[in-house]
């Protein structure tokens, strides 16, 4: 059964950061919504989120809120959504403005809609990586995040003289 | 309940690089519409084996496997925007398709488990002028380089395109040789990866049969099929009267010299175990050296020249069988088109080598009716001849001494006449269009 729109749920971050939320905001995560449809009775003890730091809490609130009354993906719809998304890359403008951030809070609020299991916020960060990676060189992609080449000296050659072939270069 | 919530409590140290998501989001990530898997796998070793592990387990195969026992991959011969049309222009030019499966498979570190690899090569639909060369060139070179690392590779299947694009070129230079050499790169490769078994499939080689191409680079695309002497089964599927034509996997030729680049006739000190003497433009004095070299151990021989059956050239010949005769067993005239007449001078210069005493295994494919009482005469001098195969095609190739009179008619050697030792006899004719395996 529902719970009226109004009511407050409080949720605690890992770092002690105390938010107070509708519940129909929180409930754009799935982790929480089935959180709050297991328990029976009113609790006044905050949820704990001992995966999400406070100001990370407060980015992924800022979307929840932004889409509160949208309607939730459910698992019928996953299939057309999955077509969906091969159609169209496309962020919405407001997404996109939200998702401007620098690259750790945009890992960190991918790191966390994947933890709440909110969707749509998951699929706006994983696009915005993605549209990062486009057109990029295995070397530009190394640098852009920060990332070791660990291949040896053979295997990137190997690699490198199957692959000249096709460099658009 | 709070129990439950904190046995979902993951680390809480600070992500901040891509390599640090869960690997289920990163293939989110890597599934995202246009990216270019390839590209991501040659970053790291982490983001490789990632991008292995999606493109393996969309072909329906686990990475965990030890072994993996056929993998299918679709390798696109399209070619994108601003692909020019002069073929001088450097293969790099041309921009690769996003997300193919060589690209893929060309990065991925480790795929050595792979034992039967077979690949489709799709063709494109509109364009296909010499840019078009230049991406079998790309795509078959690419596709060797990776079947070089297929370490556990024992059967490769090569479905080339199925749409009729060669013959548009039979009259542009250069526009085989192209071809020919990328194939013979991939068959190479092929031979030196150790791969038992080679599956060609392939509704586009001109002329009906791979070995026989125009004569500039005959000798190039053969020499991946000299070497395919090293493979022990070739199927051959070449969608025309042919298809079924057996010779292809007993042509053996092995030469201790079989890199060079001259015609494999040419040259002394050479351990020939079996012979292929093709192409129309065979020089007298090539068949003449062959000839006069007594170190010469043919053990088999194919003949698909129609011309050195007659004179001038069938003197050489006749020298080369009463050199090499007591070693030559098998000997193949592969589509060999004759009028009735020369197949009868033929047969009757032939009867006088000294063929007649070590012959074991007769093949004759021809396209043009065979003289019955000649061929009996012929056959019935061979001593020791096991295998007798006929292969008859009229209407398919219609040569130029295929009267519509002769069409008619395909006159087989009566077999009750045939007194050689022969236990095994095939026959194909077109008309009917059966096999008739007859034990004798």
């Amino acid at each position: 059964m529902a719970a009226p729109a109004t009511q407050q749920i409080k949720i605690r971050c890992n770092d002690e950061k105390e938010f107070t939320v509708d519940r129909d905001v929180l409930e754009r995560s799935v982790l929480i919504k089935n959180m709050l449809e297991d328990v029976t009775e009113q609790q006044d003890a905050p949820i704990p989120l001992p995966n999400v730091s406070g100001p990370v809490m407060a980015k992924v609130l800022e979307y929840c809120t932004h889409h509160r009354g949208e309607p939730l993906p459910s698992a019928d719809t996953e299939q057309s959504q999955d077509e969906t998304r091969k159609r169209t890359t496309d962020i919405s403008e407001w997404d996109q403005k939200f998702i401007t951030v620098d690259q750790e809070m945009l890992f960190e609020i991918i790191l966390a809609a994947n933890y709440l299991d909110i969707k749509s916020l998951l699929d706006v960060g994983c696009k915005t990586v993605a549209n990062m990676i486009k057109g990029k060189t295995p070397e530009e992609i190394r640098k852009l995040f920060n990332i070791v080449n660990d291949f040896t000296p053979e295997e990137e050659a190997q690699i490198k003289k199957e692959n000249e072939w096709a460099e658009d270069r | 309940k709070n129990m439950v919530l904190n046995a979902i409590h993951l680390s809480t140290a600070v992500h901040s690089t891509l390599l640090d998501l869960p690997t289920e989001v990163l293939f989110k990530i890597l599934q995202e519409p246009d990216t270019d898997q390839a590209k991501i796998a040659q970053v790291s070793r982490h983001l490789n084996s990632i991008v292995t592990y999606l493109f393996l387990s969309s072909k329906g195969i686990a990475l965990h496997q030890n072994t993996i026992p056929s993998l299918e991959i679709n390798i696109s011969l399209d070619y994108i925007d601003n692909c020019p049309s002069n073929h001088n222009t450097p293969w790099k030019a041309y921009k690769r398709a996003l997300n193919e499966d060589l690209s893929i498979l060309a990065t991925a570190l480790d795929i050595t488990a792979i034992t039967h690899l077979s690949c489709t090569f799709n063709p494109i639909s509109f364009f296909s002028d010499r840019a078009y060369l230049v991406q079998y060139k790309t795509q078959y070179t690419r596709l060797a380089l990776l079947i070089q690392r297929l370490t556990h590779a024992n059967k490769i299947t090569l479905q080339l395109e199925q749409a009729n694009v060669f013959h548009r070129y039979r009259s542009g230079a250069g526009v085989h040789d192209t071809w020919a050499e990328s194939l013979n790169l991939l068959l190479n490769a092929c031979v030196e990866r150790g791969c038992q078994e080679l599956e060609i499939w392939n509704g586009t080689w001109p002329k009906n049969d791979f070995r026989v191409v125009p004569s500039s680079n005959s000798r190039r695309c053969g020499y991946g099929f000299l070497r395919l002497g090293l493979v022990t089964k070739v199927v051959a599927k070449v969608q025309r009267a042919w298809s079924s034509d057996p010779s292809l996997g007993s042509v053996t030729v092995l030469s201790r010299k079989s890199k060079t680049s001259s015609p494999v006739w040419k040259g002394t000190g050479w351990e020939i175990e079996a012979l292929t003497v093709t192409g129309p433009r065979i020089r007298e004095a090539s068949i003449s050296q062959l000839a006069s070299d007594g170190r010469l151990n043919i053990s088999r021989l194919l003949i698909s020249t129609p011309s050195l059956l007659l004179p001038p050239h069938s003197h050489w010949l006749y020298q080369l069988f009463n050199t090499t005769s007591s070693t030559l067993t098998s000997l193949t005239l592969h589509k060999i088109h004759l009028h009735e007449l020369y197949w009868e001078m033929t047969f009757s210069w032939m009867m006088d080598t000294t063929l007649r005493a070590s012959l074991e295994d007769l093949t004759i494919s021809t396209c043009s009716t065979l003289p019955g009482n000649p061929l009996v005469d012929f056959i019935n001098r061979m001593k020791r001849l096991k295998k007798l195969t006929l292969r008859i095609s009229l209407p398919e190739f219609g040569g130029r001494w295929d009267f519509a009179s002769e069409r008619k008619r395909i006159d087989l050697p009566n077999l009750e006449e045939i007194s050689a030792p022969v236990d095994f006899i095939s026959i194909l004719t077109s008309r009917p269009l059966k096999t008739q395996e007859v034990g004798v």
